[in-house]
């Protein structure tokens, strides 16, 4: 019962917690940031910065303002549009995806298919509008509810799912093409 | 038209969700083609999402949790200072004594000691009181009866009673002094606690109306055993079990990521059903195959078991599988990345008369490595050797080799090429990658798959990542690519090892 071993204990309920968060939303902030990047590596580095940045923000955190999973996600965002805004700067953009982890069970071929396919994917995206591909990749990326999308890009609820639908007409129109 | 549209897309959403959940979607009768056609293509969209690499997911987890640590040792420090300092017996005694002056000159202030009419003070109470006089028709009271509750000692209501406010200043001091540790505490708990004896009719007759609602979280949790005496707390007839798909959560695991040559490698699968209905899984335990991570070639292959295993909603089942290293003719496997595949079996509600099949495989995300037994060569040599076959130039920059692995780099400036600036994407024909095969010593060609291809300002890298690790004792690399996009030929590199 001694301080030090209190100390101990709270430090490591902390930890707990934040490794719980971190399990729940890791997956879905990087498949959010990978939307809007479509670079592997890259989608790592501003992964990391998002976690860290919540990290040291933590204490900003308002429950009643928004949900952890829109807060997160907003800093994904602003992660994104700050790399976008020194892309001028950049000196690589990459495509590595499904091939940097091919799945064993698919034959090479198939693999190669698989990887043409997801870059076909990025390509029409590309050709979606901003708001567009924001919203596919809040929805697909990080598995946001219209509401929550509604909250973080602040356009109404309806308003979200009706982009959604016809974005995702348009994508599987160029996808067939 | 426009509602509805809104309607269709509120459905479509809500499908989307429900597949991102792993449940079934529900399809209206009057969904027209382009909607079914849509949803077809958003569970391609779902299929073909990245995930990330397990070993960054785990990299930046204990990255994450050691500032975390770091910061709640420096913090727990602080407060442990701060736990002792509070919890002295000085500063106990201080505090102790500040506190029950602070008490009672609150409960004086708020019977009106200090007003200059003794024989009103007891008629300045709680606000409840207050009103209770109202009601019950009494003159307006006098204006120490203003000076409200017991947060008049805060609110410094008082000050229009008028000059006897020499009293008035205590409370000031109350707030201030009290701020740091203690008053928050004791401040409010006088509150509750109607202080003097003299008004507990009127308490409770004037409690009901108003102030009592905010106490009632303690009240209403007493009100659901009573309703064992009420009726029927409807019974919920659950509906007919939908099978959400997958309708199990099928899980492998090495233990280890690392084995040495004939060390026993140990795989555990479990089975969660994730679906509201009991599922029955046969054969149980499936097949088990373990394969080559590259070339998919089946070195081992575990029978699968004759049982029809039940598994209710929520629970767990599994089965370990032990392997020798051997492959199918009894010989040792060579080193290098294996990955596990089960084979097909039927996954659904015993009853059912659809048939959901499922066939998990588990890739690279959890192979199995075995090591070589001389140990793998760890070093990285810069290559830097340009190779032109068919008028293309294909650079091998450098070969990186660790226990884990061998990565390869390469080089080739398309011609047109151009970086892509931002979210732009490069047009299909940049959009290539490249094969290759290669050997050690002579030895037998491995395959390398497709590789990982990175754009940078003057042309393309590829990269082939995690290929089986380089024994200790190999002398020479042959590294052949051997298709680049469309364009086939040999471009050969010849890498001295020692």
């Amino acid at each position: 019962m001694s301080t030090s071993a209190q100390t101990g204990k709270e430090s490591g309920a902390v930890a707990v917690v934040f490794a719980e968060l971190y399990e729940q939303y890791l997956p879905k902030v990087f498949r959010y940031i990978s939307y809007r990047v479509r670079d592997t590596a890259l989608a790592e580095d501003l992964t990391s910065s998002v976690f860290e940045k919540a990290l040291s923000k933590m204490s900003s955190y308002r429950t009643d303002k928004a949900s952890l999973a829109t807060w997160l996600l907003a800093i994904a965002r602003h992660q994104v549009i700050d790399h976008y805004r020194v892309s001028s700067k950049r000196q690589a953009v990459s495509l590595e995806e499904a091939a940097d982890t091919p799945s064993p069970r698919t034959s090479p071929e198939e693999a190669l298919i698989r990887k043409e396919e997801v870059q076909r994917l990025h390509v029409c995206l590309a050709e979606l509008s901003e708001r567009e591909q924001e919203i596919i990749s809040l929805k697909f990326g990080a598995e946001m509810t219209n509401r929550q999308i509604s909250g973080v890009l602040g356009l109404s609820e309806s308003n979200v799912g009706t982009i959604l639908y016809r974005a995702v007409g348009k994508l599987r129109d160029r996808f067939r093409e | 038209m426009g509602k509805e549209e809104e309607r269709i897309a509120r459905e479509f959403s809500e499908n989307i969700d429900r597949m991102l959940a792993g449940k079934e979607v529900e399809i209206s009768d009057a969904a027209g083609d382009d909607y079914r056609t849509a949803l077809d293509f958003t569970r391609r969209l779902i299929e073909m999402r990245a995930a990330p690499r397990p070993a960054f997911r785990t990299q930046l987890k204990e990255r994450l949790l050691a500032r975390v640590r770091q910061a709640e040792a420096r913090q727990g420090a602080f407060w442990g200072t701060l736990h002792n300092i509070v919890y002295s017996p000085v500063w106990r005694a201080v505090t102790a004594t500040v506190v029950v002056v602070l008490v009672a000159v609150g409960v004086m202030w708020g019977q009106g000691v200090f007003t200059p009419s003794g024989d009103q003070g007891f008629i300045s109470q709680p606000s409840v009181s207050d009103k209770s006089i109202a009601t019950e028709g009494a003159p307006p009271a006098p204006s120490a009866a203003r000076t409200p509750d017991m947060t008049a000692g805060v609110t410094m209501a008082a000050p229009e009673t008028g000059p006897a406010m020499a009293a008035a200043p205590p409370p000031v001091t109350v707030t201030a002094t009290a701020a740091p540790t203690v008053t928050p505490a004791p401040l409010p708990t006088p509150k509750p606690t109607p202080p003097p004896p003299a008004p507990p009719v009127t308490v409770t007759a004037t409690a009901t109306p108003t102030p009592v609602p905010t106490p009632t979280p303690s009240p209403t949790p007493t009100t659901p055993p009573p309703a064992s005496a009420v009726p029927p707390p409807a019974p919920a007839p659950t509906p007919a079990p939908a099978v959400s798909f997958p309708p199990l959560d099928v899980t492998a695991s090495t233990g280890k990521s690392a084995y040495l040559s004939g060390e026993e490698v140990t795989m555990e699968f479990f089975f969660k059903n994730t679906s509201p209905s009991t599922i029955s899984i046969y054969p149980f335990p499936p097949q088990v195959e373990i394969m080559r991570a590259r070339s998919a070639e089946i070195v081992r292959t575990v029978p699968a078991g004759t049982e029809d295993r039940l598994v209710s909603p929520g629970e767990v089942t599994g089965y370990t599988v032990r392997w020798d290293q051997r492959d199918n003719q009894g010989q040792q496997v060579s080193y290098g990345y294996y990955v596990i595949e089960m084979g097909s079996f039927r996954a659904q509600p015993p009853t059912a008369s659809t048939d959901v099949r499922m066939k998990p495989a588990f890739g690279m995300q959890n192979p199995i490595l075995i090591l070589p037994a001389e140990g793998a060569l760890e070093k990285s040599i810069a290559v830097s050797q340009a190779v032109v076959d068919n008028n293309v130039t294909i650079t091998l920059e450098r070969v990186e080799m660790s226990a884990f692995g061998l990565d390869v780099y390469a080089f080739h400036t398309p011609p047109g090429y151009y970086l892509p600036q931002g979210p732009q994407i490069p047009p299909p024909a940049m959009l290539l990658d490249a094969r290759a095969e290669y050997s050690l010593d002579g030895g037998v060609a491995k395959e390398t798959g497709p590789s990982a291809v990175r754009f940078l300002e003057n042309g393309m890298q590829f990269i082939w990542r995690q290929l089986d690790p380089v024994p200790g004792s190999a002398r020479e690399m042959v590294f052949r690519v051997i298709r680049l996009g469309e364009q086939s030929g040999v471009w050969e590199f010849r890498i001295p090892l020692q």
